[in-house]
């Protein structure tokens, strides 16, 4: 038996050993629980509503309809008299912003409250360009609506643009799932958000 | 409920494949372990490969951007296809280097034999 052989089959039992607490165990949903960020509802000047996805015909994807329902509700209950929602288009569409305006629209937000940036393509471009237009219509309050995963690096961005921010988790999957596909989604997009972070942190972003 | 239905069900189809095995295709149980050992790297080959694009595509991805300012979205590393298309890799160069080894071995009697062969011929010239 060559070295390599060796070496792979190293690697298949490891892939076999993680594949299985990943699936069998509630090891990724305690790591969901420990990563995740808690909401903090206050009273602010605005709520920011980051994008997610949008397929061709306009069907928003279910992150993206969890943030925004979520920011409706907020608006809704009195937490801040404008929402900004974010998002692109994913080639011939429409953009995701417009389609959450619309949404929010036919859930009785009036347009006037409405405000949309349909440019950013990543989370530290929406920081910068949403900060922007906030600090121009001189808001310094923000209720942050994302998933509680992606929170802690959305808000390490906003807050460098001397907002004060405060989470507004909404998440389209949940970290009580317990069947073994759910939990290897839960894995999959922990594992996904960390390599961002990390990223966002040796590129100077955060 | 759902976890514990998969693993019934595995549980059942290794126990007929087993039956199946030793009874209907006589392979012998002290074979069973080196082709655990066999499963294992082929795993591993397709681990490698789910590797190699990974941190090739995020690599691509990135430098693409800085580079070229094309923006292509990290998440698209995520998608499950990527999964499925690196094992489907990993398994048809496993199975290269198998029929590699294979006919190296059919080589190898081959000659066996024929030596075993002019040996015979010797004696009986002799």
């Amino acid at each position: 038996m060559t070295r390599w052989t060796r070496l792979l089959q190293w690697v298949g039992l490891a892939g076999i050993g993680l594949f299985l607490v990943a699936a069998f165990s509630p090891l990724p949903n305690t790591l969901f629980r420990w990563s995740a960020t808690a909401p903090d509802i206050q009273p602010v000047d605005a709520i920011v509503v980051l994008g997610a996805a949008v397929e061709t015909d306009g069907t928003l994807s279910c992150e993206s309809l969890a943030r925004t329902t979520t920011a409706v509700a907020l608006y809704r209950a009195g937490r801040a008299p404008i929402i900004v929602f974010s998002g692109t288009s994913s080639g011939e569409g429409p953009s995701e912003a417009r389609v959450r305006s619309e949404l929010a629209g036919g859930l009785g937000v009036p347009p006037e409250a409405i405000r949309t940036e349909t440019s950013a393509l990543t989370t530290r471009e929406e920081a910068a360009r949403i900060g922007a237009m906030l600090q121009a219509q001189n808001v310094h309050r923000i209720l942050l609506v994302t998933d509680s995963q992606h929170m802690r690096r959305a808000r390490a961005l906003f807050a460098r643009d001397e907002l004060q921010v405060f989470p507004a988790t909404a998440d389209a999957r949940s970290g009580a799932g317990t069947s073994p596909e759910a939990r290897l989604r839960l894995l999959r997009d922990l594992l996904g958000e960390w390599l961002a972070l990390g990223y966002y942190r040796v590129a100077g972003y955060l | 409920m759902t976890q514990a239905t998969v693993l019934i069900l595995a549980g059942i189809t290794s126990t007929v494949a087993l039956w199946i095995g030793t009874q209907g295709l006589r392979l012998r149980p002290d074979d069973l372990a080196p082709a655990v050992g066999k499963m294992l790297e082929c795993l591993g080959m397709m681990l490698v490969f789910f590797m190699a694009n990974a941190v090739l595509g995020l690599v691509a991805i990135i430098g693409g951007r800085s580079l070229t300012g094309t923006f292509v979205s990290t998440y698209a590393m995520s998608d499950v296809t990527l999964l499925a298309i690196s094992f489907f890799q990993g398994l048809l160069f496993y199975c290269w280097r198998e029929a590699k080894a294979g006919r190296r071995n059919r080589g190898l009697r081959a000659s066996r034999s024929d030596r075993g062969t002019e040996r015979a011929v010797i004696r009986k010239g002799d």
